[in-house]
């Protein structure tokens, strides 16, 4: 054993020193090296595995975003559509009942026209019932040169009138 | 005359030779190997405080490339492997600058003239591969050997280790005892034998190579030891850290399931890769 030793010229100084060298340098080494890439790494790991997270969550949302966006059009369509067929409903209802109110002020207007040509016309009966009675008289006075006084002409002619109004004025005032 | 000229030209020392001394400590040019690896990853720790960002630059990136691939390795090996990352990740890229830096030029080639007792000029190179000597192997092998008996107790509990050294059943002890012993002891001896061999050999190799053809074809060989450089510091690392895993793995279910039951439930994705450590 010795002689192998001597050989390799192996004693425990040589030894200890190589051993000391390599403790002090695994203790730097560990300290200043390996502790902070090893920890680099773990962030880095971390970091990569906390991005393609975001990257799903956000797509993901995004997922979301645009079905809650068709939701939302699909509901707005729906309801845009609702409002113009009730919005066609009232018009057609306004438009009805403007019609039938036209119809009816159209009907009344016509009544009372009629009424006021009936009433016109018997007016007009009276006042040209008057003026034949004056030129009746005026006329039978020219004719017959015949002297009367006012009283006596007027009650004749009246006389005579109140005989012939039955026929034709109540005839027209019935046409 | 050729014949002595070759040989003084290949000639490469099995153990460290002595550069001066400090009193009782021989100050070989392997420890100069050492320190230069100090140095070196001295330099890059102190870059990677001092510049690291979250979003890496080139030398930040190869910088962590290896601390990355390596830690994706350890955390498959058992649950608690945060507990042992460090010291893998640092027996990994120490052995790796050490072994590297006997591809340097000048490294093994630029001495001192040094006129042995037979009366033989040799140059005593300033600078070998820490890794190129034994007492670096063995002293890293020590670290390691010490590392999973540590584990292996603080896993098991010291009854817990020594039961798995009597192995089962007990009647077989007296057996078991002295052959798991031996087992465990020479995992110490082919760990520090493979390194130093390796990387021994590679030396010598490249100053053959160096002595028979001076350009060109060293150039192939330096190449190759740069990937034998780096699977050595591999094998080292990986073999330690299977060491511990087993330590810690063994008779995890049976004995001790109450010590650690928090540090499983934490790591509960991990455990199907500490039992299959085991296995």
């Amino acid at each position: 054993m010795g002689a192998f030793f001597e050989a390799f010229s192996v004693d425990v100084l040589k030894l200890g020193f190589q051993v000391i060298n390599f403790l002090i340098l695994l203790y730097l080494l560990n300290r200043f090296m390996f502790k902070p890439i090893m920890a680099r790494l773990d962030e880095r790991g971390e970091k990569i595995s906390k991005g393609l997270e975001d990257a799903e969550a956000a797509a993901r949302d995004r997922e979301l975003a645009r079905a809650e966006r068709e939701a939302a059009v699909s509901e707005a369509r729906k309801e845009a559509n609702e409002m113009i067929a009730r919005a066609n409903k009232i018009a057609e209802d306004t438009r009805n009942e403007i019609l039938s109110e036209a119809r009816t002020e159209a009907e009344k207007v016509s009544t009372r026209a009629r009424e006021e040509i009936v009433a016109e016309k018997d007016r007009a009966m009276a006042e040209i019932r008057g003026q034949v009675a004056e030129l009746a008289l005026a006329a039978a006075g020219k004719l017959i040169r015949h002297e009367m006084d006012d009283k006596a002409q007027r009650r004749l002619v009246e006389e005579f009138l109140a005989e012939v109004k039955p026929g034709p004025t109540s005839k027209s005032a019935r046409s | 005359m050729p014949e002595e000229e070759g040989e003084s030209l290949i000639h490469v020392a099995i153990e460290a030779e002595e550069l001066f001394a400090i009193g009782p400590l021989h100050f070989t040019n392997s420890m100069v190997g050492a320190l230069l690896t100090s140095v070196v990853l001295g330099l890059a720790a102190w870059y990677i405080t001092r510049r690291s960002t979250l979003v890496p630059g080139r030398l930040q990136s190869a910088l962590e490339l290896p601390v990355e691939l390596l830690t994706g390795i350890i955390s498959e090996s058992s649950s608690r492997w945060r507990g042992y990352a460090g010291l893998i990740l640092g027996f990994f890229l120490i052995i790796l600058i050490a072994n590297w830096i006997g591809l340097l030029p000048g490294v093994g080639t630029i001495g001192i003239t040094h006129i042995d007792p037979t009366g033989h000029e040799a140059v005593i190179p300033i600078v070998r591969p820490a890794s190129a000597d034994l007492n670096f192997t063995l002293g890293l092998a020590i670290v390691a050997f010490v590392m999973f008996i540590y584990w292996g107790i603080k896993a098991n509990g010291a009854r817990g280790y020594l039961k798995e050294l009597m192995g089962e059943p007990l009647y077989m002890a007296p057996l078991m005892f002295p052959i798991n012993l031996i087992s465990e002891l020479s995992r110490l001896i082919s760990l520090s034998m493979r390194l130093f061999g390796n990387v021994f050999a590679g030396e010598v190799l490249l100053a053959t190579m160096l002595a028979l053809a001076p350009i060109l074809i060293p150039a192939v060989f330096l190449g190759l030891e740069i990937l034998f450089g780096f699977v050595q510091a591999l094998v080292f690392a990986l073999l330690a850290m299977t060491y511990i895993a087993t330590a810690i793995a063994e008779h995890h279910t049976t004995d001790h399931d109450d010590d650690h039951g928090e540090a499983d439930a934490a790591h509960a994705d991990h455990a199907p890769a500490a039992g299959a450590a085991a296995a």
